[in-house]
């Protein structure tokens, strides 16, 4: 989906759908099969083997006490899908402009930004955390536990010397609050009906069927 | 004129220095000093005590654009687009006037291709133009250039310095370890821990260097 | 000891590289312009990715390493002490050679990055590898630094040394000469032949050919050597 508005609007509304029952889950895990075009990108992301382990560790111990612990990891587990496509999606400068649009030139603008640079830092740090794997690998430091306190620290040093550079950046380029932008998205009609068929998903789950037929009885 | 006077700052120790117009390029051994004198420059720091003037005026209160070493760490927003038009986002332009400047100064500079790109699909030498539109678009009466050749090849490199010249920028700044293209400058300071140990025109300074490994060979080989 | 590289592609969203050729004992420089591919070529080289197509084959590497062109990737000690331990290397020697000693108790993430660059290249070249891949060797480094850098890898006896660079200043002494034009790999063979076929020849070396007076090699010695003959 090119505009981030609808696409996140379509985020939250499955996530509420899968939240809330696991008819819900069912309908927004079907959405994300449809529409959601990066199955295989989205499968290949590292994090989502780690976090379904998690997720399956609190759904046993759900289980254990009493809980519907199937359900909740079949629901989390959606959520976690519909969340890793909204970050596939991604697209540089987006979130700038979503929050001009939101929350105007002086908040919004400086919101946008802020998650502007997280994002590019978030990437940069995937990156050099490739990097320093290989090179301590090459090196034979030991086993991958014994790597990441070292590696830890040189991405956090990396991140807070870029974070001082784009605070000189900014002073440099005149920053005091907030900036100018008209924003500016690509809406197509597939954008608008895959953002309908989602809020449809979230009315049928809240909605109980009999509802729909409240004349009939 | 730029005029330091009495800077104390950190390692730099600098009684007096005057840079005149045109192209400065600042040489000398890592450590020595030259960010933090290029910082004090375009007014990222204040100096601990000392004067830094341009044209009788601060640099925090002079026009300055300023581009690092890191493409990585000169880029602060995602699409071309964004990060050029920047500062003057940042001074709350209008976004039509912003866009018009914007292209005008893509096209000029011969990177208009590249407007709709993400970033972080640029090459190195790529990221620096981008660096560099960004910080020519508000007109900089100083421009500050941190070793921005050491991650371009020749060609680049060349690039820069020819947009740099058409933009005729009162002063220019450049720190750079090429100290073949520093021949081509106006004014040379060599610093050495945190002084001034030579400045003045290109020849005279690589003449006290003859014989270090910051001698151009050019220059060794008559060339 | 060779490594041979047979219609090795790497494709990427918005570009490409290719590679066939074969690299012996010796030092090899491999130039290119910022974004032509060096890096890419550099990792698949040293088998830390695979290429999209094609073949490598290592005879007689068992010990290969690469230098990333940001020193930081590589640290692990938690002091420039350590860090030099953490190569299997005596600290004392290191730091000497280095010029360090004073700050052997220093976090290497504290060192400029010049500094730590210069402690990393110690490291890396004070050890035997079959395969040294250099990426980017002098990037952040003074005309000083990369003065005793060069004479320090001319210095290497054994094993392939390759060098990703797109320096235009200062050269260690090369046994063979190699390009990434136009999305390509090409061999422009040994020195001095090699010259006058080099796109990316730095200005001072074009002019000496231009002359008549090319170079034997690279180093800073060559070329003055070449300037001065009559």
């Amino acid at each position: 989906m090119q505009d981030i508005r609808l696409r996140i609007a379509a985020a939250l509304v499955l996530t509420l759908s899968a939240f809330f029952s696991l008819a819900g889950a069912a309908l927004a895990f079907l959405w994300w099969i449809a529409w959601s075009g990066k199955v295989s990108e989205i499968m290949r992301m590292r994090m989502i083997l780690p976090v379904a382990g998690m997720l399956a560790f609190f759904s046993a111990v759900l289980s254990l006490t009493g809980g519907d612990g199937v359900s909740y990891f079949l629901r989390m587990m959606v959520i976690v899908l519909v969340g890793s496509w909204v970050y596939a999606e991604q697209k540089s400068g987006e979130f700038l402009h979503l929050g001009v649009w939101l929350l105007g030139n002086r908040i919004g603008f400086e919101l946008g930004m802020l998650a502007d640079m997280a994002m590019q830092t978030l990437h940069l740090m995937v990156r050099d955390f490739e990097t320093i794997r290989v090179a301590q690998a090459l090196k034979g430091t030991g086993t991958a536990g014994k790597m990441l306190v070292p590696a830890g620290l040189v991405l956090v040093t990396g991140a807070l010397s870029r974070a001082e550079h784009t605070a000189e950046l900014m002073a440099v380029r005149g920053y005091r609050c907030g900036g100018s932008l008209c924003p500016r998205f690509l809406t197509t009609r597939g954008d608008i009906f895959r953002c309908m068929t989602a809020l449809c998903i979230l009315i049928i789950t809240v909605i109980p069927v009999s509802e729909f037929f409240i004349l009939y009885r | 004129m730029i005029e330091l006077s009495g800077i104390r700052h950190t390692i730099l120790d600098i009684s007096a220095l005057r840079i005149p117009f045109g192209t400065t390029s600042v040489i000398g051994p890592n450590g020595s000093g030259k960010t933090m004198l290029l910082k004090l420059l375009a007014g990222i720091f204040l100096p601990h005590s000392g004067t830094v003037r341009i044209d009788g005026v601060p640099p925090r209160k002079t026009e300055t654009g300023w581009v690092n070493e890191f493409p990585d760490r000169n880029i602060l927003f995602g699409t071309v687009i964004d990060e050029v038009a920047s500062s003057l986002r940042f001074r709350h332009l209008p976004d039509r006037d912003v866009k018009i400047t914007v292209e005008k100064l893509l096209d000029s500079m011969g990177i208009s291709p590249l407007r709709g790109r993400p970033v972080c699909d640029l090459s190195g030498g790529e990221k620096v133009l981008v660096a560099l539109a960004a910080a020519l678009v508000h007109t900089p009466r100083v421009l500050v250039l941190d070793e921005c050749d050491s991650h371009l090849d020749n060609y680049r490199a060349r690039q820069v310095e020819r947009i740099v010249q058409e933009r005729a920028i009162p002063y220019v700044i450049r720190c750079t370890q090429q100290v073949e293209s520093a021949i081509r400058s106006d004014h040379v300071i060599y610093l050495e821990n945190g002084r001034v140990a030579y400045e003045g025109v290109p020849g005279e300074v690589f003449a006290r260097l003859h014989g270090t490994p910051f001698y151009p060979l050019t220059m060794e080989c008559g060339i | 000891m060779r490594i041979d590289l047979d219609a090795v592609r790497v494709v990427r969203d918005s570009w490409s590289v290719s590679a066939t050729g074969t690299f012996t004992e010796g030092i090899h420089l491999i130039s290119g312009d910022v974004g032509s591919g060096k890096t890419t070529l550099a990792r698949v080289i040293a088998g830390l990715s695979p290429p999209t197509s094609g073949a490598i084959r290592r005879e007689d590497i068992t010990h290969p390493m690469i230098s990333f062109q940001f020193p930081e990737h590589h640290v692990t000690g938690s002091t420039v002490s350590e860090e030099c331990s953490s190569w299997g290397l005596d600290p004392t020697v290191i730091l000497k050679q280095a010029s360090l000693q004073e700050k052997a108790g220093l976090s290497p993430l504290r060192l400029s990055r010049g500094e730590l660059k210069r402690l990393h290249l110690a490291c890396v070249l004070s050890q035997e590898y079959d395969l040294l891949v250099l990426d980017e060797p002098f990037s952040s480094l003074d005309c000083k630094e990369k003065a005793r850098a060069c004479t320090t890898i001319s210095g290497r006896a054994r094993g392939i040394t390759i060098i990703f660079t797109h320096e235009q200043s200062q050269f260690p002494r090369v046994d063979m000469l190699w390009e990434i034009v136009d999305g390509s790999l090409h061999c422009r063979g040994n020195l001095p032949d090699a010259l006058r076929t080099w796109e990316h020849a730095p200005e001072i070396v074009r002019a000496l050919i231009r002359r008549g007076k090319e170079p034997a090699n690279l180093t800073r010695q060559d070329i003055r050597e070449a300037a001065c003959r009559t």
